[in-house]
Formats: structure tokens, sequence, C-alpha cells
């Protein structure tokens, strides 16, 4: 029927015991993408990734890949393969048997598994590497073999369950990028589960939030980011500063927004909301920061004075906490501030295009 | 200070306890099989192998190392073949407690039960004491041996391996051949192991169950009781701790090279 | 659910093998025991309690079974004050490859045969053994000490150097794995290092205690070859039984003997057990 969504899930539910898992989770996925499942610790999507898998049954809900009906189907005879969290390598197999095992089940010939492994592990960069027994590799090695193992199979849906959580940052980093780089140049559709959102940030074409094991919010990371549908997910993806406000006014295709003392003012745009009372977003990086006494157009409305309570230092950015007039903690990022120390007294502001509206139900 | 000086008296004490205790009895065995006097008296007459000679013409200690050897196998065999599987459903009852009680129970009453409630049970059944029914009693404890081996080793496997397997496209049937059976079959031959050497050494199972036939402990058990046999004994002692020696050596040796490092003797 | 019960096929082999040749025979010992019995294997089927009372009354009854169970018990209170130490040194003082190296050691010889090794002692400690003849011929004493040896210190002896091995390991497991802020914590609340000991060291170590228990002294009650080669005359549950149903004859007596040494080993394991929760034993 939609020859463009590769997997659709269905109503899943899942229960273990009395605890439920996993409710009424509705996805589909797009053919050829990313596909990122996004989510803190304990949320569930583990549990999601294996029943994709066919490793868990749902206790309620339909899994269809290509269309078809999966939910009795087992593990090795669906087109998905899983790169486990704890990689799971073989011990008792070196490197180039461990890539070759899925290889050896399908009954392939030698010259012809030769030929993919070496493919596979040139792919990875570990050609150099398979004679080695896995318990003598690094973790990044590790994972590149569990990489290799499960794409040397070539599987219609690659399933990915926080791969690079026990490496190093740099590493981590790297590791992202190729793997984007070779998910694009297989186009194949990858389902990757993490809690990091900035992993997802770097390699999602969708993401899918998941809370407490229901399906949050579901769009491109651009999009989820810019404007957040629920309080949960703007605070999930990274630093915000989160205020309650009250429609005060809507005049002229503008609105105006009280929060405390301070007014929010942003343009008109196709805005419906149900109350009147909302949280609204500044992102850290939006607001502008000078000392006081460079700007004197102070009327609270998108602007406000404040003094700075810390400082703190991370390298790319630094973050300023600002303690404003209102007695509302704003945080502030900004790449360079030589000139403002602790206790001075600053002055914000940030373009009414970068104030975000969030409805208060939805949590 | 202190802590030195302790740790000096502690080493001393476990040198003393392990060498007396343990090794003095042994080693006193091997070195007076070569004196020529029947007794354990210091200073050793003669040195001579003459014991060792004498042991050889002994055609019922052949016999009774046969026999032992006999039994081992047939009681390895079967304990291994019954026990293996059911480790692996002691790993899905390992919390029912009378599963466990169940398949442990023999392990833990004293030998001395089994041995005895076998006699009663095949005189009732006009069954013929032999090797066999030896062989039967050992396999008794042997099981729940083998059981707990296995089960601790398959304690230890990820259960993601199999897993792994699962997702790569094999069936559970070839990921038992190639996943989980290599990765168990270290712990299955040191159980065989175990269970060979146990059920060599065991006397007092196989004293209550063995007809006219005589194992290798049965042999000692006879002899021992007259004084003149003193010396054969102590050749044929010394011959049983020197070939044990060898195989542990080898055994050892093996398990080292192939970078199998957990303890084998449990 | 499903996998669960298709599991348990695997398991019928050995409920099959342990049914049939260990519950059952068990079970016609039970009976057996409540016959009227004679000597010479003469069995009268007349269900009676005679046995049990004729054991459990009489005065060589009562003295067989305290006496067996308090060697038991000494042996294994011995074998524990001997293993502690080493265990200590073991765990606290060497590195983890020498010690384990020291514990296979331990082990080794009880790869050699279990005769073996009591003969061995008997030629140590016995009448014509190594220690009497030393001193005998280095005229320290006019006669030999048989009394000493001989006897149920002979048993004592012999019955530690079978489980020494296995009351130093798992207390080394234990005491290797406290972790040292255990100690520090305790401490830093105001206890000493022997306050440490008793309250922190020694409760932690019980688990490994009830395993060494349970070989020690449960293997110990049922045995008549040590007793017989070293004991002397002292006479244990072990060889009653064996006495009364190779030489008396009388199986039913003796089968209510030996239900009664069932039914202690359940008893004392089952407390353990209780005590000290299946799951902590299982290591």
């Amino acid at each position: 029927m939609d020859d463009h969504y590769i997997l659709r899930l269905v109503n899943i539910e899942k229960k273990y015991g009395k605890v439920p898992a996993l409710e009424g989770i509705n996805l589909k996925v797009r053919r050829g993408d990313f596909f990122v499942i996004l989510g803190p610790s304990g949320s569930g999507k583990s549990t999601l990734l294996k029943i994709i898998g066919g490793l868990e049954v749902p206790d309620k809900g339909e899994v269809y890949i290509n269309d078809k009906l999966m939910n009795n189907v087992p593990p090795y005879r669906r087109p998905t393969s899983l790169v486990f969290q704890d990689l799971a390598l073989f011990p008792h197999l070196n490197v180039y048997e461990n890539i070759a095992y899925g290889l050896k089940v399908r009954k392939l010939d030698k010259s012809e598994i030769h030929r993919r492994v070496r493919w596979a592990a040139e792919l990875l960069h570990i050609e150099n590497l398979l004679e080695r027994r896995v318990t003598q590799l690094s973790g990044g090695q590790q994972q590149r073999v569990a990489l290799a193992r499960s794409l040397v199979i070539e599987p219609e849906i690659l399933l990915l369950d926080e791969p690079l959580g026990p490496l190093d940052l740099k590493i981590r980093r790297e590791l992202q990028v190729e793997l984007k780089r070779i998910q694009r140049q297989l186009g194949a559709t990858w389902i990757y589960v993490t809690h990091d959102h900035e992993e997802a940030m770097t390699m999602s074409d969708q993401v899918a939030i998941i809370n407490n094991g229901r399906l949050v919010a579901l769009d491109s990371i651009r999009n989820l980011y810019e404007h957040p549908p629920t309080k949960f997910v703007a605070e999930f993806l990274g630093h915000s500063n989160i205020l309650s406000a009250e429609l005060f006014s809507i005049k002229n295709n503008i609105i105006l927004m009280k929060s405390a003392g301070l007014f929010l003012e942003l343009p008109k745009r196709v805005y419906s909301f149900n109350s009147n009372k909302v949280f609204v977003l500044i992102r850290p990086e939006k607001i502008s920061i000078s000392p006081s006494g460079s700007s004197n157009n102070i009327n609270h409305v998108n602007n406000t004075v404040g003094e700075v309570i810390s400082i703190s230092y991370k390298g790319v950015i630094t973050e300023l906490k600002v303690r404003t007039a209102e007695e509302i903690i704003l945080t502030v990022f900004k790449t360079d501030c030589e000139n403002i120390n602790v206790k001075d007294t600053v002055t914000l502001s940030w373009r009414p295009e970068d104030v975000v509206i969030i409805e208060r139900d939805a949590e | 200070m202190n802590k030195d000086i302790l740790r000096l008296i502690l080493e001393l004490y476990t040198a003393i306890v392990v060498s007396f205790l343990i090794y003095l009895p042994i080693v006193l065995v091997i070195i007076f099989s070569f004196n020529e006097g029947i007794y354990f008296t210091f200073p050793l007459k003669n040195l001579t192998a003459k014991w060792y000679l004498e042991l050889f013409k002994d055609t019922s200690f052949f016999q009774a190392i046969m026999n032992s050897i006999y039994v081992a196998s047939i009681s390895t065999v079967i304990s291994i073949l019954v026990g293996t599987p059911a480790a692996f459903s002691f790993m899905s009852f390992k919390n029912n407690s009378a599963f466990v009680g169940f398949v442990f129970l023999p392990f833990i009453v004293p030998w001395l039960i089994i041995g005895v409630s076998l006699l009663v049970f095949f005189s009732l059944l006009n069954v013929q004491l032999s090797l066999l029914t030896v062989a039967i009693g050992h396999v008794v404890y042997s099981i729940p041996l083998v059981v707990l081996i296995v089960s601790t080793r398959l304690l230890t496997l990820n259960p993601n391996l199999e897993r792994a397997s699962l997702v790569l496209g094999a069936d559970r049937i070839y990921t038992f051949r190639n996943v989980t059976l290599p990765l168990i079959y270290p712990a299955i031959s040191v159980a065989g192991l175990i269970v060979f050497l146990w059920s060599f050494d065991n006397f007092i199972i196989t004293f209550f169950t063995i007809g006219t036939d005589e194992t290798f402990p049965l042999w000692m058990w006879g002899a021992i009781r007259r004084p003149a046999n003193i010396p054969i004994i102590t050749a044929a002692s010394s011959l049983i701790i020197l070939v044990g020696f060898v195989i542990v050596y080898f055994v050892e040796s093996y398990r080292i090279k192939k970078g199998l490092f957990t303890s084998s003797i449990f | 659910m499903r996998r669960l019960s298709i599991n348990l096929i695997y398991a019928v082999p050995t409920i099959v093998y342990l049914t049939v040749f260990f519950y059952v025979p068990v079970m016609s010992v039970l009976i057996l025991s409540f016959y009227k019995g004679g000597v010479f294997y003469k069995i009268n089927p007349i269900l009676t309690l005679e046995n049990y009372i004729n054991f459990l009354t009489s005065p060589i009854g009562i003295n067989i079974f305290i006496t067996t169970h308090l060697i038991a018990l000494t042996s294994f209170l011995v074998v524990t004050l001997i293993a502690f130490p080493i265990s200590y040194f073991l765990a606290k003082m060497l590195d983890e490859n020498k010690a384990l190296l020291i514990i296979l050691l331990m082990f080794i010889p009880l790869e050699m045969n279990y005769l073996i090794r009591v003969f061995a002692w008997r030629n140590i400690v016995g009448e014509t053994g190594l220690i009497n003849s030393s001193l005998l011929s280095l005229g320290l004493i006019q006669r030999p000490i048989e009394i000493f040896f001989h006897s149920i210190y002979g048993i004592i002896i012999v019955g530690t150097h079978n489980s020494l091995p296995y009351a130093v390991f798992p207390l080394y497991i234990i005491l290797r794995n406290i972790p040292k802020n255990l100690y520090d914590a305790a401490m830093d609340l105001g206890s000493n290092k022997i306050g440490v000991f008793f309250r922190v060291t020694l409760p932690l170590c019980m688990p490994a205690i009830a395993v060494s228990f349970l070989f020690n002294y449960i293997a110990l009650l049922g045995e008549f070859a040590i007793p017989s080669l070293v004991g002397g005359t002292t006479y244990m549950l072990g060889n009653h039984i064996s006495y009364n149903f190779l030489t008396v004859g009388n199986w039913p007596y003796a089968s209510a003997v030996t239900v009664t040494l069932l039914l202690n080993t359940i008893a004392i394991s089952l407390i353990i057990f209780k005590l000290f929760g299946v799951k902590q034993l299982y290591e």
C-alpha cells in the first residue's frame, strides 16, 4: 500500500508483569531513513527495538515490515538485524568468523563469504583485524566488528541499540559521522536507539521521542528542536529557558505574552492555542547579552536587565546564568565573553521570531 | 611493622599447614614406597623398587584398576548425557525450591545413604550386584554434580550471544550447535573429568553396591587390613598419586594454553 | 509460560533417573524400617516401630548418635579455625594469581584416592606409624602412643585433611570480595580493629562457613571407612549402619538407623538454608 514506509507499528503495547513498558505506540518509518528513537533511560526504547527485531513479542498491536505482518515471524526470518548494546560478539570466534557468521548460516559458498567479509571490513576500516580474537580489541574496534557482522548480511532494516554508549566522546563523535556516511552510502533503513539528543541531531532524518513507554513526538529533529510540541521535548532536546506565561494581548499581528513582570512579543504565526496559559521557550543561544550601559532601550518587552550569577566556561560556548529584574533565571550561551564577570549587570534581549510557544496540556 | 610481622606469621602458618596437613602424608607415601622395610620408620632401610615389582605381579590390582576405569567411564558418559540438558532446565527453574531440592538432595546426603538404599532396592528386585550396579549408584551422585558445574557456567553466559545469533539469521538449533555448545563445552569437559575422577575414587557407594568384583578402592580396603600388605599398598598408592599428578598437570597446562582460566576444581 | 514447560522436558531424564535410582530406593528403605527384623536377613512383614525405638532409646544408639555428631562438630570447628587464617592470608595479602595457585595446590591431593589418604594418615599416626616409631626410636616414649592417635583425634585429623580446601576456598572468595570501604566505614563509625572483625567480617563470612559446614559436617556423619581405619575403637553411625546391613543382617533395624541419618541430614541442611538463603550459598 504505502510503498515508502518500510516499517509500520500499530498500537504496540507491552507489559512486564503489571508494569507497562510500552503503550499505544504508532509510528511509520520511511524507507532509507536514518530513524532515531530518542528517550531517557527506562523509557522503553530498547523494548521497542526488540519488538521490531522479533526478540520480544508485543502484548497488543501489529508490526508490519514491507506491509507484511510480522508478529509471528521469528527474528531469523525477518529482514532485520540488530546490533546489541553490549555488542555480543562471539568470544569463541575470531573477527573474520564473527563477521562471516550470518553468511555461513545462509550457506553461501566460501569465496562469496570471503568477498563480502572483505567488503564489510573495508567499509569499517578493520581489514587488518580479521585474524584477531575479539577480546583483544578496543571498544571502538569491537563496535566496528559488531556493525560489520550485521551489515554484511545486508538487512533491509538495521536496528542499533545505543551502540556508541560506552565509548569515549571523541571516538563517539567520529563514529557518528562515519555511521551516517555508511548508512547513506548503503541506502538501507537504519533505526537507531539512543538517549543522547546530540547524537539524534547529528545523525537523524526523523526522530521519535519516547517517554514512559509513550510516543511523545515524531518529526525531524530540526522541527522538534525549534518548535517542540511539549515541555518534556523542549527540555530533553537541550538547554532551554521555559517560562510559564499568559496571553496578555493580541494586537496588529503581534501577540504579547506576560510572564511574571516580563513581556514576550512574538509575531502572529499559525498558532492556535487552546488556553491562555502556556509555556514559552527561548533557547539560550538565541539571547543576546551585553554589559549594561551599552543599550538604554530596556522596556521589558523581549528584553530585560539582570545580574550574572554564574559563568561556566565550556570551551565552544560559555554558559551564563542571569537573574533578571523580574526574578527569572535565564540561561544564556555566548561564544565569547571576556568582558563579563559574575555580579555584573547585563542587558538581555532576543528577537520575536525566537520565542516559541508550547501548549501546556500535552504531558 | 606490625603488619609485616603479621604477614610473616600468616605466611609461615599457611606454609606449615599446607605442607604438613595436606602434603605430608602423600609425600611420605611416595618416599616409603621405595623403602625395603614394611613399616614407616626412618631411616629408610634400603632404596628398592621391589614393591613395585610385587605390585605388577599382582593380578588383582590390575583387575581392580580396570574395573574402576570401566565403572568410571560408564558413570561419566551417563551422567553427562543426562545431567547437561537438566542444567538448561535448571536455568529456568532455579528459583523453584521443589525442583532444586529434588535434584540436589542426592548430592547433599551422605554417600552411605545412596549406597545402602540401592543395596536394599536391588535386593528387593532380585538384581545381581555387579559393576553395573556400582555405576548406577555413582550416577546418582554425579548427575547433580554435572548440573551444578554446567549450570554455573550457563549463568555466566551472556544471553545476548544467543540472541545475536538469532538476529543474524540462525534458528535455534543452529544457534545451539554453533554458539551455545562451543561456549559451554569447556564446562562439560571439566564436569566429565571431575565425575570420572570422583567415580574412580569412590569407596562408600561402591562398597554397598558391588558384587564379587573389586574396584581399586575396594582392593585397597581389602588389602589394608593385613599389615603384610602395607608396602604393596604403598607402592600402589604412590603409583596412583604420581599418575594423578601427571593427569592434573597435563589438564591444567592444556587449559592454560587454551586460555580457559576458571579454576577447574569446581 | 510456554517456554517454561518446554524447558522442563530437558530435565525429564534426570527426574526419571533420580526417581528410579534414588527416591524409590530411599522409599524402600523407609518402608523396610518398619518391618520386624532379625539376624541373618530374616524379615518379618509385620509393621512395627520397634527398630526406631530400639535405636533411639537404647544407650548404644544414643551413644553412637551423640558421638557421631560431636565428632562431626569438632572436626568442623577445627577445620574452620585452621582455615580462617589461611583464607585471610590468601585474600588480603597475596595477589589473585598466587592465591589461586595455592588453592589449586590444596585441591590437587583431593584428586587422589580417598582411601590412599586415609591409609597415609594411618601410617603416620597409627601404632606402627611414623610419629610413634620416631618417638620410640628417639627414646621419648616407652610404648606407642596409640590412645592419642588411633582414636577420635585420628578421625578429626583425616576429616580436616579432607575438607580443608573446601573450607578455605569459599572463605577466600568472600574475604577477597569484601570492598575495602566497608572496613573504612566501620572504623569511621567508631569500631576498632577487633570490633570490625566481629561486626563486619564475621557476619559476611557466614555463607562461606555454612558451605564448609555442609561439606565437612554432613560428610562425616555418614563415614565408616575413616573411623574404621584410623578411629581405633570409635564407632560412628556409619559403622553401625554397615555393620547391621552386612554383618548382622538385620536389615529393618539398619534401615531405621539409615532413615534417622537421612532425616538428620535433611534437618540440618534445612536449618542452614533457612539461615543463609540458598541463593547466597550458590554464590
